[in-house]
């Protein structure tokens, strides 16, 4: 099962993977400018803290959370739409629960809120499993992986992100 | 003219009567007093007049308008601003950027609102009126400290800024002066002077009733969600109810009565 032919305007594989990192590139700094520098950073951030406190200064708080949600929700349909060009066939298995979970450490591992610990969490969620095929095919590497994911949440629980900050400081 | 005009407000909590067909208004540049003991629904109804409550019954006029069916958000972009009884800041954010949330409701009042919020916080017309602010609250120096890192007393100010920024027509403070020093409830007294000298109508509810005599020049004084008294503070303490809601302390307001300052 599975979507075949996805039409990639005539550009090579290499092109798109470029195309993709560029776009991606641009959306994060986009989106770190939003949430270090703008108003509407500081009003996500007022309204994750307390929504009655932004109510009060005049955030209509449904509002803005079904713009960040429709937001999001955008970048996953763009992000899908521009990796189902890269990969050239859909298949549902690309999205199983294993790579599904493996998107989600990414965020979480990276830090909430932190663009730069994002970058390097999917970095190391990436290359970690890679290199540590030199201990075999077997699943004592994805034990590895596993134990070395979890000793982050143990002892970093706010992610990349937190360790950067509090480093910063 | 009455900024504020509240007529017949009645709030229930399931069994509970919280606020009983309760009356007051505030005036352009008044500052009234709202006491009462604990439990007597002096939070609640600051929340029925920000609209985070829905009220049972009655009217709440605000500047010639019935804003009741108004939302919380509405009510503050019209000019309704609050401090809370428990400081509610975002700790993690810094004093300039809590305070230029305060903005939120100028920005979104425009019709513009949505673009004005894509503009660095740094910008000109942001920075200009939150550092007018913070020093006018006398918080100019820790401006850029993270709200966590300053003492209790501060936080209030820096709440009170928030509240101000956008210079509200009316200024609802719920308890400002708890947890401070001598010194620092002196600045606020100053402070609610200075507001009140701008024309801004506030409703002081504190249980610091010393600061309250020289700060108001009437008092409305409600008891298990009944209205109960409103007057000078100096016929407060004369008032057999107020006396007998407060158990017998017959020495309530110090200061105050007729060369009471708005």
């Amino acid at each position: 099962m599975g979507l075949i032919g996805i039409p990639t305007g005539g550009v090579d594989k290499q092109t798109w993977y470029l195309i993709m990192l560029s776009v991606c590139l641009a959306m994060l700094a986009a989106l770190a400018y939003i949430d270090r520098y703008s108003a509407l950073g500081v009003i996500l951030k007022m309204v994750r803290h307390d929504e009655i406190a932004a109510q009060a200064s005049g955030i209509n708080i449904f509002a803005v959370k079904l713009i960040a949600f429709t937001v999001s929700a955008g970048i996953a349909g763009l992000s899908g739409a521009l990796f189902a060009a890269y990969v050239r066939f859909l298949t549902p298995d690309l999205f199983n629960e294993q790579e599904s979970f493996r998107y989600m450490m990414m965020a979480v591992v990276g830090g909430i809120g932190s663009p730069l610990g994002g970058i390097i969490a999917s970095l190391m969620l990436t290359m970690i499993p890679e290199g540590l095929r030199v201990l075999g095919e077997d699943n004592y590497r994805l034990l590895v992986y596993g134990t070395m994911v979890l000793f982050v949440l143990w002892f970093l629980p706010s992610g990349i992100g937190g360790l950067i900050e509090r480093l910063r400081k | 003219m009455s900024v504020l005009e509240l007529s017949g407000v009645s709030k229930r909590f399931g069994g509970l009567q919280a606020l009983s067909e309760v009356s007051l208004s505030v005036s352009a540049g008044e500052v009234l007093g709202l006491i009462g003991p604990n439990g007597a629904g002096k939070s609640t109804l600051v929340s029925c007049i920000t609209g985070v409550l829905r009220i049972d019954g009655g009217t709440i006029r605000f500047q010639d308008c019935d804003i009741q069916r108004l939302l919380p958000h509405r009510r503050a972009r019209r000019g309704i601003a609050r401090t809370f009884q428990k400081v509610r800041l975002a700790d993690q954010l810094t004093v300039y950027e809590n305070v230029a949330v305060g903005l939120a409701s100028h920005w979104f009042a425009r019709a513009s609102g949505w673009s004005s919020v894509f503009r660095p916080l740094s910008a000109a017309s942001v920075a200009q009126a939150v550092n007018r602010t913070l020093e006018r609250v006398g918080l100019g120096d820790v401006s850029g400290a993270i709200v966590k890192s300053l003492p209790f007393g501060q936080r209030h100010f820096v709440e009170i800024a928030c509240a101000i920024v956008s210079e509200p027509n009316l200024l609802l403070l719920d308890e400002p002066a708890t947890g401070l020093t001598e010194r620092e409830r002196e600045r606020l007294a100053t402070l609610v002077k200075d507001i009140a000298a701008q024309g801004c109508a506030q409703m002081l509810i504190e249980h610091d009733l010393e600061l309250v005599g020289r700060l108001c020049n009437r008092v409305t004084v409600i008891n298990q969600g009944h209205h109960i008294f409103t007057g000078t503070p100096a016929a407060a303490q004369r008032e057999p109810e107020v006396v007998r809601a407060y158990l017998g302390m017959n020495q309530l307001i110090s200061g105050g009565g007729d060369d009471a300052r708005g």
